[in-house]
């Protein structure tokens, strides 16, 4: 019951999945005019993926009452969190999420805290940069030079220094064989070495071999 | 400089972020801390409004699809998550159900796209970017040959070409990054100047 059922499920419903996937006649399979089966089906399961949805506020709950309860380093903050996310779950859940507050908090909080997040990476790619050249080897100097090439070829100083109509298309000649040689065959192949990894991963799932995802240890 | 409360909270938000730079502070956690939070609310809102209520008053009450009722029961079962141990195996259930029904898409999808990429790089040997493009993407899969030993040079060697071809597709990835977040640094940066000071730059 514990561990065998579930791992009946995911293997019917795997099996399932790839019956409608594979079998013509199945995926048209109606139930009523206009109305099939594996739509339907679909849909109930989104829907029981979406009575989750707690879950994310429950743990972040969770954790952070017990850092205020345990008066752990920083819990003050923790008490501005629980404020800040039940405060803009209400006002979502209440009036929806295209009222004016909820879109206002969303402009005036999310997006400028978010972009600005993402934008302080080009301070620590620049200290990484910098931390890779010392290196010196061969592999982190073609790294850089190529880093440097493709954002020359990007930008309009590029061009200036080195025109696109003079030899070799100047640095967005060079970026773009960059781009469309070397480049390609290393994201093919990474891609396919990927691809292998992750289909070999979903097998021993389907088999049985791996149970991760059920977690626990009885 | 600007009189909108908006932008003057947004303004704050992006110095409070950008004062990581110097070190670790109180107000950069303040904003570390509301954007998560503000996150996961902002996700619970539209999962309710976009998901939970439309398919269930659609289907489930207005359609009267019973078998709705008995999925959204089976989702209720990952709350037993946070129940004590002996029932906490329950959350198994609707957790197994969705991972076959992605694994099934998995195992029959996933191989499309990247056999459509093998096909694509058989290209026939005609031109000088063709041999290059067949060469680098035989070196670098190469690399990742664990069948053979390391001892043989031919092994060696063009896992060693494969490694720098690795490199140049990371520089490129490298160098894209650098320039999308330089962009974005921009971007804040002319908020700003320019709709926070007010400042003319145009």
């Amino acid at each position: 019951m514990k561990r065998e059922v579930p791992m009946v499920l995911a293997l019917v419903f795997a099996i399932i999945r790839i019956g409608f996937e594979l079998l013509q006649p199945m995926i048209a399979w109606e139930f009523a005019p206009g109305k099939t089966v594996f739509t339907r089906l679909s849909f109930s399961l989104t829907f029981m993926s979406v009575m989750g949805l707690l879950m994310g506020l429950i743990n972040l709950s969770r954790q952070h009452i017990n850092t205020i309860r345990r008066k752990r380093e920083h819990w003050v903050y923790s008490v501005w969190l629980l404020i800040v996310l039940y405060g803009y779950a209400i006002i979502g859940l209440i009036w929806g999420p295209d009222s004016n507050t909820f879109i206002w908090i969303y402009d005036a909080l999310i997006v400028p805290l978010d972009s600005t997040m993402f934008s302080m990476l080009a301070f620590f790619i620049a200290s990484a940069a910098y931390r890779a050249f010392r290196i010196r080897n061969v592999e982190s100097t073609i790294l850089l030079v190529v880093a440097f090439i493709v954002m020359l070829g990007n930008v309009s100083i590029g061009e200036m220094i080195w025109s696109s109509e003079a030899w070799l298309g100047g640095f967005k000649g060079i970026k773009d064989w960059i781009l469309s040689v070397p480049n390609t065959a290393h994201a093919r192949a990474l891609s396919i070495g990927i691809f292998l990894g992750a289909y070999a991963a979903a097998i021993r799932v389907f088999l049985g071999l791996d149970k991760k995802y059920l977690g626990g240890t009885d | 400089m600007s009189t909108d409360p908006q932008i003057w909270i947004a303004a704050l938000g992006t110095l409070a972020v950008y004062s990581y730079l110097y070190k670790e502070n109180p107000a950069y956690r303040i904003a570390e801390y509301t954007l998560v939070a503000l996150y996961t609310s902002y996700s619970l809102v539209l999962d309710f409004h976009e998901y939970l209520i439309p398919y269930g008053r659609q289907y489930a009450i207005e359609e009267g699809q019973w078998y709705f009722w008995i999925t959204g029961a089976i989702g209720l079962l990952m709350y037993f998550r946070y129940a004590p141990a002996e029932w906490n195996w329950l959350a198994r259930y609707p957790i197994s159900i969705l991972v076959g029904w992605g694994l099934g898409y998995t195992l029959v999808r996933s191989p499309r796209p990247v056999m459509v990429q093998v096909k694509d790089s058989m290209r026939p040997l005609n031109t000088v970017n063709n041999v290059l493009f067949f060469v680098f993407f035989l070196c670098i899969m190469f690399y990742f040959f664990f069948t053979v030993g390391k001892e043989s040079k031919f092994i060696q060697g063009t896992g060693r070409v494969g490694r720098y071809i690795m490199m140049v597709g990371f520089g490129c990835a490298f160098g894209n990054t650098v320039q999308g977040r330089i962009s974005l640094f921009l971007n804040r940066l002319s908020f700003l100047l320019v709709d926070w000071i007010g400042m003319k730059i145009w």
